[in-house]
């Protein structure tokens, strides 16, 4: 019996670039085929079609379980609280992850185009985009972050539907900064439903992105990127924490707290964000922004702390107590008092003036 | 054979440059009473550390170069650093031209000259940035003082404010001030 399963170069190509996207094949050999721009045909074969769907079913959830989804933890399903593994929490038909064609169609253009060009024109429908091709947007976004600069990923994440990619922006906000105005992110995807069961995988990774650009902002020279970076932030952080809060899922925020309980230990100190910088700008007006931008990670606390406020006053027959002492367990694991008293204090330092 | 004059021009520039930075900010205060005996116990309280009552109801002082003004009604601070500067530059330029006082030398002149007004303005520039820089500077190095007089100024507000409320509320029997807690606890007999 012949196992051998024969794909065309374009399929094969399209097959490289989704494994490498899905964390199965290395960069140096699929990076090269991003700059290539191979003819696409009329139609994929049934054997790579078969080949896709097996690698999107298998390969995006064993990502999502390999990156946070395997932890013990405790997270809400509907009103009350579960622990547990991701699969363990939540029922197997809640994880159910759709593709859409627009999957496909993403992959065969990424195959035949580079990411900074705007012909062929692939831009699915708004709102018709599944969780699952979200989530491989979403990884695809990783992937293409690693290509040189000259192909034009930083293009593609000015227009949707990468632009409005809640998770993309929510891991990657430097990668945001040139986002103009007119382009939001987007959360509702990620606050319900199955897309809320990836945002519970995904903490650690999130937790730990933040992590990485807080503390690369120690290095950051120029004022003005500080700016970029801070604003991105801000806005990101901002839509999210206002859709987690429409949603009633707190503890999708949950991740902050984790990265904000390595940031801000006990020796923190406004140097940690600002050392770079010999100038924040010409004016104090300026300075004060600049200053508020490398701290919008941090003033971002307070609002997390009236949660934990408003949590205390949920009386037990109240709707959303177990929300509410979720969030409460969190905020003292995190000892999150500490932490935004510690927040309160870099901010005082730096922009003495700022109503906190 | 032909020779060539060697050309100097010198210009200078005398001007006063101005720099001038401001921040703004608002006082949190707590309503106890009606606004507008808060805001004259808030104007008696900077009355108290040094301000002077203007025309238009505002506080000044002036103090360390910097100007400080507070509006008690609207519970806005604005802090303003200017200062100006004299400032003289000077620059020379050589250039070549076929005669000494002729036609030619005076277009190389004017050429020079031209030149060398771009060099000063840019000095001048150079010098203006400078200045602003130090201004700027001045302004951000009181801000922390500022922040913790206007704390205190707030602090000592909300305490009076209270201390009055009380003092129509009943009898005021006790006051226990301790202002390293900032706490305040005021016993009244109703």
């Amino acid at each position: 019996m012949n196992f051998m399963q024969t794909v065309t170069r374009f399929e094969a190509n399209l097959l490289r670039l989704l494994y490498y996207f899905l964390g199965r094949e290395p960069a140096e050999s699929a990076l090269a085929l991003v700059a290539e721009r191979f003819t696409p045909p009329t139609c994929l074969g049934r054997t790579a079609l078969r080949l896709v769907q097996d690698a999107l079913a298998k390969g995006c959830t064993s990502l999502l379980a390999r990156r946070g989804g395997w932890r013990v933890e405790r997270h809400l399903l509907g009103e009350h609280v579960v622990t547990g593994r991701l699969w363990q929490r939540t029922p197997p038909a809640d994880l159910t992850l759709k593709f859409s064609r627009h999957s496909l169609e993403f992959l065969i253009w990424i195959t035949s185009a580079r990411p900074g060009d705007k012909e062929p024109h692939w831009r699915p429908a708004e709102g018709e985009l599944t969780p699952g091709d979200l989530l491989l947007l979403y990884f695809a976004h990783q992937g293409l972050r690693d290509s040189a600069a000259s192909l034009g990923a930083a293009d593609l994440r000015r227009r949707p539907p990468f632009v409005r990619h809640g998770l993309c922006w929510l891991a990657y906000p430097e990668d945001f900064t040139a986002a103009t105005e007119e382009f939001a992110p987007d959360f509702a995807p990620w606050t319900n439903g199955v897309g809320a069961t990836m945002l519970e995988a995904l903490q650690p990774e999130l937790a730990a992105r933040w992590i990485e650009v807080e503390g690369g902002k120690g290095s950051i020279i120029e004022w003005q990127r500080m700016r970029d970076l801070g604003r991105s932030q801000e806005r990101v952080l901002t839509a999210f924490l206002d859709a987690v809060e429409k949603a009633g899922r707190l503890d999708l925020a949950r991740f902050l707290l984790r990265a904000g309980h390595q940031l801000l230990g006990e020796h923190a100190s406004a140097a940690m964000w600002v050392e770079g910088m010999t100038n924040a700008g010409p004016r104090v007006t300026e300075r004060t922004t600049t200053y508020r931008s490398a701290l919008a990670f941090l003033h971002q606390l307070p609002r997390l702390q009236s949660w934990e406020r408003r949590a205390r006053s949920v009386g037990y027959f109240d709707d959303g107590y177990q929300a509410a002492q979720l969030w409460k367990a969190d905020w003292e694991r995190y000892n999150g008092d500490a932490l935004n008293d510690r927040a309160r204090t870099i901010i005082r330092q730096l922009d003495p003036l700022s109503p906190t | 054979m032909s020779r060539s004059y060697r050309i100097c021009v010198r210009e200078s520039v005398s001007r006063v440059i101005r720099a001038e930075d401001r921040v703004s900010t608002h006082l949190e205060i707590l309503e106890v009473l009606p606004p507008e005996e808060m805001a004259g116990l808030l104007g008696d309280e900077l009355e108290r550390r040094g301000f002077q009552r203007q025309g238009d109801g505002t506080l000044v002082r002036r103090a360390k170069g910097a100007m400080v003004t507070v509006d008690p009604a609207a519970g806005t601070v604005t802090a303003t650093v200017e200062t100006a500067e004299a400032v003289k530059v000077e620059a020379a330029k050589d250039g070549r031209a076929l005669d000494l006082a002729g036609r030619n030398a005076e277009r190389v002149r004017e050429s020079l000259r031209h030149e060398l007004r771009g060099d000063l303005e840019k000095k001048v520039g150079e010098k203006e940035l400078s200045l602003q820089t130090k201004v700027s500077d001045e302004l951000e190095a009181q801000l922390g003082a500022l922040r913790e007089e206007l704390d205190q100024t707030v602090n000592r507000v909300t305490a009076e404010a209270l201390k009055r409320k009380a003092a129509r509320l009943g009898r005021i029997k006790e006051i226990t001030e301790d202002a390293q807690a900032g706490s305040l606890t005021i016993v009244v007999e109703v």
